[in-house]
């Protein structure tokens, strides 16, 4: 018999036991429930953080301007805040966004750490950051899929009714391609209320970047493939659907739950982050073993600079205020110290997700952890580039302060204040999403160990269906 | 015209020989009862006639198709009906028998059905009902209209008789003959002699994996049967 045709019969009544089984219907309805659920509070989530974040850029703003004269050091210290938008996808995959702070304090002589992490304001111990679609998809639909499928070819053996359909037609080749698509119709009718519900919030939430909306979507219909080939070759292999089913289950406690929380242990041991204490801490006893540069026996040396560049032979006949140079130098020692304190963080990040990314060897469910949060916009990646880009604007607006404080403070030094004109030309932080292409160089790694389990699934169907050939029932 | 043949169908497994050197020929309209104990080899030929297993050498012919060379042209010309006929629980029995015939790749038509289901008594009535419902002989009647709408050539059953109740047997070996004179070749596998005789139009006695005999069962009577089929069996255990 055709494959096609093979397909459309045994996939009709695969749909229809499956509907005709109260206990696999309650289980999927309260999967799409759970899976709506997650969609509506991560649309609230989303909501509230955008509408907080607009309201506190507002009043930061109200405060900044209307902070009267004051001198820009002081200003420099008065300060704002840099708040991080959340990206329409976080709506879908939350990332590392619960635990990772939406809002850096901008302020002279200190790179600040971000604060404000969601899961520090929620009420209960839950940690309801990673209730969402993709946690749904990640973690729960697996399960669902494992076990609805996992009798699709086992029990067929097992009640006879193999042989039957063997004996009337169905060539034992194109069973377990059938039996794939059939699983695969499920998984999808299963999928798509929740997929097509998250995409439609989160393309209502705000400006999606098509291409990544569309990958993102891509490569869940490749995990759900993934699934279901990895189902029907445990069923074809397994004599029995209790068999199949308990291997499926052990696989899922495995892949979903035991990896990746060992891996993250794992990396966190072979890479140990510091804490934040002992990190400010580190920083502070360096920017104090190096004193800046126009203190001590530089000071001298420094004014002798300044007076040259300026071709000047005495402090009093500089056209600028060398207090505000002073700053800028300052500002200049300390963004070194900070630039070699971040790297290393940033360094020891990059060998925790080297090392987590071993663990794929284990679990499919790890690279696609990374590709779903690379994509929304929420892994640590993302996180980086804000604090980087709100690091940037730090440096930005303090140098012009310490600029105006310069060129206006004159003899008056910091007894000199600035207008509310200055406040005003100070630009609001903006974050600029990252662009796609450089998001996808790094996720090719993990795409490729996508593929890569993809690739086994296959083979695993293929002896499965040599082995149905070879046997017979 | 012979529908199922084997020739020299010999099957070992492992050291054991399961099947030696079978040689029959069953014509459309012919009904071939092999009558043997367990381990006899009747389920073997079976099995090899549907291609489940491959001989080691020898042929099994369905309709002229070598079954191990092409098993979808010789499954196209069979029916087959297990000891417990396999349906799907949940699905009714139409929609059970709608599925096997598009895997046979037939349009079930409801008056084809319809039909084929009066021919073999089956209960009008239970038809729209779950087949995890019926009793064994109301599975076996199904299972027997399967091979039907398919318009298959020869059926082969196992035990198909074994653990009904006299009346609901008595039914279906009517219900047998009846088959077997609209034109198909019959093979059915029992250890119930007396059956064997109701049923069919040449008997096998197989032992140890051979045919050991043949017989015309209008020659015979039960107890004569019997005693055949017994000194058969004597002859093993000596």
């Amino acid at each position: 018999m055709m494959t096609a045709s093979l397909y459309v019969s045994l996939a009709g009544k695969d749909w229809l036991e499956f509907r005709r089984d109260p206990r696999l219907v309650l289980m999927a309805v309260l999967v799409t429930l759970l899976a709506l659920a997650a969609v509506l509070t991560s649309w609230a989530r989303v909501s509230a953080h955008e509408a907080d974040r607009l309201a506190t850029i507002a009043a930061d703003r109200a405060t900044w301007e209307g902070q009267g004269e004051r001198n820009p050091h002081s200003a420099a210290h008065f300060s704002f805040w840099a708040l991080r938008p959340l990206a329409p996808m976080a709506l879908l995959d939350p990332g590392v966004t619960p635990h990772a702070g939406s809002a850096v304090w901008m302020e002279a002589h200190n790179r600040n750490p971000a604060q404000a992490r969601p899961v520090e304001d929620l009420a209960t111990g839950l940690d309801l950051g990673s209730f969402s679609a993709a946690w749904v998809m990640q973690t729960i639909m697996p399960l669902l899929i494992f076990v609805i499928g996992a009798g699709l070819v086992a029990r067929e053996r097992e009640r006879g009714t193999l042989r039957l359909m063997l004996a009337s037609g169905a060539s034992a080749g194109g069973l377990v391609p059938a039996k794939l698509g059939g699983l695969g119709r499920i998984a999808a009718l299963l999928a798509l209320p929740l997929l097509g519900a998250a995409v439609l919030a989160s393309l209502l939430a705000g400006a999606v970047q098509p291409a990544a909306l569309l990958l993102w979507v891509g490569v869940y219909a490749l995990w759900f493939a993934l699934l279901a080939a990895i189902t029907i070759a445990v069923s074809a292999l397994l004599r029995t659907a209790g068999q199949a089913q308990l291997l499926l289950i052990g696989l899922w406690l495995l892949a979903a739950l035991v990896v990746p929380r060992a891996g993250a242990g794992l990396a966190g041991t072979l890479a140990p982050v510091p804490d934040p204490g002992s990190f400010a801490t580190a920083i502070q006893a360096e920017l104090k073993a190096s004193p800046d540069p126009f203190e001590g026996d530089g000071a001298k040396a420094f004014e002798a600079d300044v007076m040259a560049r300026y071709k000047v032979s005495r402090l009093e006949d500089l056209p600028v205020n060398i207090d505000g140079l002073r700053l800028n130098a300052s500002e200049d020692h300390g963004d070194a110290v900070f630039d070699r304190a971040w790297a290393g963080l940033e360094a020891t990040y990059a060998q925790q997700h080297i090392a987590m990314r071993w663990t794929a060897l284990l679990s499919p469910l790890v690279p696609l952890q990374n590709v779903s949060m690379a994509l929304a916009g929420t892994d640590t990646a993302h996180q980086l580039d804000f604090q980087a880009q709100a690091e940037a604007h730090r440096r930005r607006v303090i140098r012009l302060l310490n600029l105006d404080f310069v060129e206006h403070a004159g003899a008056e030094g910091f007894d000199y204040k600035a207008s509310p004109a200055l406040w005003k030309s100070i630009p609001d932080f903006r974050y600029r999403p990252m662009p796609l292409a450089p998001v996808i160089d790094r996720i090719v790694p993990d795409l490729l160990a996508l593929a890569a389990w993809a690739g086994l699934a296959v083979v695993l169907l293929v002896l499965a269906s040599r082995r149905l050939v070879r046997q017979g029932v | 015209m012979t529908v199922l043949e084997a020739r020299d169908l010999t099957k070992l497994y492992g050291d054991h020989l399961a099947l030696d050197r079978l040689n029959i020929a069953v014509a459309a309209g012919e009904t071939l009862c092999l009558l043997g104990a367990n381990g006899a080899g009747k389920t073997t030929t079976l099995n090899l006639f549907l291609g489940f297993t491959a001989p080691t050498s020898g042929q099994a012919l369905v309709s002229g198709h070598d079954v191990a060379a092409d098993p979808a042209a010789a499954r196209a010309a069979l029916g087959y009906v297990a000891e417990v006929v396999s349906l799907y629980p949940s699905l009714s029995g139409a929609e059970n028998l709608a599925f096997f015939a598009q895997l046979a790749g037939q349009a079930p038509r409801a008056t084809q059905r319809d039909a084929i289901l009066d021919r073999l008594r089956f209960p009008a009535s239970a038809i729209a009902r779950p087949a995890g419902d019926y009793s064994k002989g109301m599975r076996q009647k199904l299972g027997l209209a399967i091979a039907l709408m398919k318009g298959a050539k020869a059926i082969l059953l196992d035990e198909p008789l074994s653990g009904l109740d006299p009346a609901a047997a008595n039914d279906l070996v009517a219900v047998l003959r009846e088959t077997a004179a609209g034109g198909t070749a019959l093979l059915v596998s029992t250890h119930d002699i007396f059956r064997a005789k109701d049923v069919a139009t040449r008997i096998g006695i197989m032992r140890h994996g051979r045919l050991v005999d043949t017989v015309d069962p209008g020659a015979l009577s039960g107890p004569e049967l019997e005693s055949l089929y017994l000194t058969h069996m004597a002859e093993r255990a000596a």
